[in-house]
């Protein structure tokens, strides 16, 4: 049976309940709306962090990180996968992305092949039969030709991802290293004064 | 450009102290004592035909082949490639690959043609002349543009082929052209002798690079301490309506950046070789090329190079054929012991010595200094930056050299973009006054480098991308489109029986066809068996 209150307490009562009870009417709602931003503010820093990691994809388009393009590799980092499945990009770019996502840099997962000088796709011109099917596999139109005439690559385009290679009937298609011949200014060496760090710093 | 003026180019034209900046003593006065000299022809001229940008200009003569002084060497369509003369009649004897030191101080293994000069005379084609005046500038720039003529900004931080200059410069409605003759550098004084001696020539090349850019102003910058080069000019430029302006000595007051600040009394964020806040500044060695190419008919085949030193005897500026080797103009010069010298290229503040003295003097070579014992700071072990701040109050550029260090031995690339790296002159000031001995302007330089390295590879993978994304928007059209065609074929196939006819009801329309002749033939049978058979078959032949 409840026990009759007394009108003193009734107010109490009153004055206990209701603050509490709006205080976490309050908080729910509050609750909700954060976790919905929260969840918009997520998707939106996932297409910052994607762009952020496919421009430090060097846009080889070689598809050897198992993905069709740089941009779908970038998406499958955002979303966990290792950072060191691409050839092309080399140390260079591992170490990047290990200091964008905080991670440790790792070496070259082989499976994926190996980093190697920059090189472009040759056509050996009086070799080639002209069957377009190179053109069909350059990822970025970096070859010139149609069918039955001879094909050539647009030197200054070719990402140097050798897809045009394995489709070559007649194997007339060469990887040729990229010459850099001019010798440029040394950088001094990662800390040639220990000393001099710890003073700037 | 569509209102006129854009720039605030003020009416009179001055050069005031730069922030910063260092004062050092002179040594111009060692190579000025006496005047310019042509020089003996060496027994070889060693010829780069990759001069400015990536390309090699495309020799015209083989192996074998004698040429004539002036004669066209290597060319090209190109307008960015320079093409070569010859400095002097004689024998191609080579034509190969050859390591040297090119204008942005670098290393680079480039296409060399090698020309034995002739013992007897120097056989020149005949050329002639013209009175600019009575040119268009359309023909001007044509003349200029295959002279063969490279600007170098002083000191040589970089060059370019006039013909590019040029076409920028209309391109852009040039408002001033600034001739800059201005040399900090204590040693070298090569636009100092040029305007000394060929004051009238470098006025008249002002003059046609004015008509040729269609510059409003036209006005020549020297250093206010070369009395005599400024009286010569000045006594030139009477009648004319090119100012004469005087620069602070001050080091390093020729940098073509400073000097377009100056003059429009701003900051340039950052200076590309060309046009500036309605500026062009060319090299005073290109005024003299460009007189001489127009009113003598002569390309470009010499320049004047400083060579200096207290090493040499009787140091001085010599009318160099380009091609001589640097070790030939020393020998000219009394240089002792030229193997156990240091030579330093182009300034004492931020020149490179020299790996070897082989080397040919190419448009960009202001001067050599071959230094004693003692006359130039030897390396040193650097120290620890002590924070003096020494670096910070000569930088004549916003910049902090003692945290540029420091950022660029972290390799923290972005931090370096944002704090300015780009924008250093390469200038020296630093490096020169730092108490430490620190290797500032050396790792400037390799950091610089780099990170134009950096964007280049930025570029060219934003590029790719670009292209990967249009070709991946090509193959979708197409497969649409390959649908879409697929689709209008079946279309047509059905549009082709007329509309309401379909092939149900052409069968069933044959059928009836066939089966009202069979009726008729049934009935005309039966009447023939009436009337007589003969009149259907006759009727059936
Ligand atoms: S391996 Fe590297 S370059 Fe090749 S597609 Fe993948 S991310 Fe791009
Ligand atoms: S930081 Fe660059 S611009 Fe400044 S003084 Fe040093 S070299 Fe010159
Ligand atoms: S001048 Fe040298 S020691 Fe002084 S702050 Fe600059 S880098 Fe440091």
């Amino acid at each position: 049976m409840m026990p009759t209150l007394l009108p003193s307490e009734h107010i109490a009562l009153h004055l206990l309940l209701w603050p509490s009870l709006l205080m976490a009417m309050a908080w729910l709602v509050a609750t909700l709306l954060r976790s919905s931003a929260q969840q918009r503010a997520s998707a939106n820093s996932t297409t910052i962090l994607v762009e952020q990691i496919n421009a430090l994809l060097p846009q080889t388009q070689c598809g050897k990180c198992g993905h069709p393009g740089c941009l779908p590799y970038a998406k499958a980092i955002a979303a966990g996968e290792p950072i060191n499945h691409c050839p092309p990009g080399g140390p260079q770019t591992i170490n990047a992305l290990a200091q964008l996502l905080a991670d440790l840099p790792q070496p070259l997962d082989p499976a994926h092949g190996s980093h190697e000088e920059e090189r472009v796709a040759v056509i050996r011109e009086d070799e080639c039969i002209g069957c377009t099917k190179c053109i069909k596999a350059c990822p970025v139109d970096a070859i010139l030709g149609a069918g039955k005439v001879m094909h050539t690559v647009i030197a200054s385009e070719c990402t140097g991802c050798d897809l045009c290679v394995e489709p070559c009937p007649v194997d007339c298609i060469d990887m040729v290293v990229v010459s850099n011949n001019s010798a440029t200014w040394p950088l001094p060496e990662a800390e040639p004064h220990p000393r001099l760090l710890q003073e700037i710093c | 450009m569509l209102f006129g003026r854009r720039h605030s180019i003020p009416n009179k034209l001055r050069l005031s102290k730069v922030t910063g900046g260092i004062q050092i003593p002179s040594r111009k006065e060692l190579s000025l004592r006496s005047r310019i000299m042509p020089t003996p022809l060496p027994a070889q001229l060693i010829i780069p035909l990759q001069q400015v940008g990536a390309d090699s200009a495309i020799p015209v003569v083989a192996v074998g082949d004698t040429v004539r002084k002036y004669a066209l060497l290597a060319g090209s369509e190109s307008d960015a490639v320079v093409p070569v003369f010859a400095p002097a009649s004689g024998t191609v004897i080579a034509l190969h690959q050859q390591h040297i030191t090119v204008a942005a101080n670098r290393q680079a293994s480039i296409e060399c043609l090698v020309l034995q000069t002739d013992t007897g005379g120097d056989e020149s084609l005949a050329l002639s002349g013209h009175d600019y005046r009575q040119l268009s500038p359309e023909d001007l720039c044509s003349l200029l543009a295959s002279a063969g003529i490279i600007d170098t900004e002083t000191a040589s931080k970089d060059t370019q082929s006039l013909a590019t200059l040029l076409t920028e410069a209309r391109k852009t409605n040039v408002e001033l052209l600034v001739i800059n003759g201005i040399e900090s550098d204590p040693y070298m004084s090569s636009e100092a002798a040029i305007a000394r001696e060929y004051a009238e020539a470098v006025i008249q090349g002002a003059a046609i690079l004015q008509v040729a850019t269609g510059a409003t102003r036209c006005a020549i910058a020297i250093s206010a301490n070369q009395q005599e080069s400024r009286a010569a000019l000045q006594s030139a430029l009477s009648g004319s309506s090119i100012e004469l302006i005087a620069a602070p000595d001050q080091y390093p007051a020729h940098d073509l950046g400073l000097v377009i600040g100056g003059l429009t009394r701003s900051t340039p964020a950052t200076v590309n070789h060309g046009v500036n806040q309605g500026v062009l500044g060319l090299a005073m060695h290109t005024a003299l090329a460009a007189s001489e190419r127009i009113s003598n008919g002569k390309p470009c085949t010499s320049r004047i190079t400083t060579i200096t030193g207290m090493a040499t005897q009787t140091p001085k500026n010599f009318c160099v054929p380009l091609g001589t080797p640097v070790k030939h103009l020393l020998a000219l010069c009394g240089a002792r012991d030229i193997a156990a010298t240091t030579v330093v290229s182009q300034s004492a503040l931020n020149g490179y010595a020299m790996q070897s003295l082989d080397e040919p003097i190419a448009q960009w070579h202001a001067g050599f200094i071959a230094s004693a014992e003692d006359e130039l700071a030897n390396p040193q072990e650097p120290e620890p930056c002590i924070q003096c701040g020494h670096c910070i109050t000569v930088c004549p550029r916003p910049l902090q050299p003692n945290q540029l260090l420091a950022l660029t031995i972290k390799r923290d690339w972005q931090q370096l973009q944002q704090s300015g790296l780009a924008d250093c002159i390469e200038c020296g000031a630093c490096a020169y006054v730092c108490p430490s001995h620190l290797p500032l302007l050396q790792t400037f330089r390799a950091g610089r480098e780099e990170l134009q390295l950096r964007q280049h590879g930025m570029q060219r993978s934003n590029y790719w991308q670009q292209r990967f994304n249009a070709h991946q928007t090509r193959e979708a059209q197409e497969k649409t489109q390959q649908l879409e065609a697929q689709r209008l074929r079946k279309e047509q196939a059905n549009a082709k029986a007329e509309p309401g006819f379909s092939r149900q009801q052409a069968r069933s329309e044959i059928a009836d066809a066939v089966a009202r002749v069979k009726a008729r033939r049934l009935a005309s049978d039966k009447a023939a068996t009436g009337t007589g058979k003969s009149g259907h078959s006759g009727e059936e032949q």
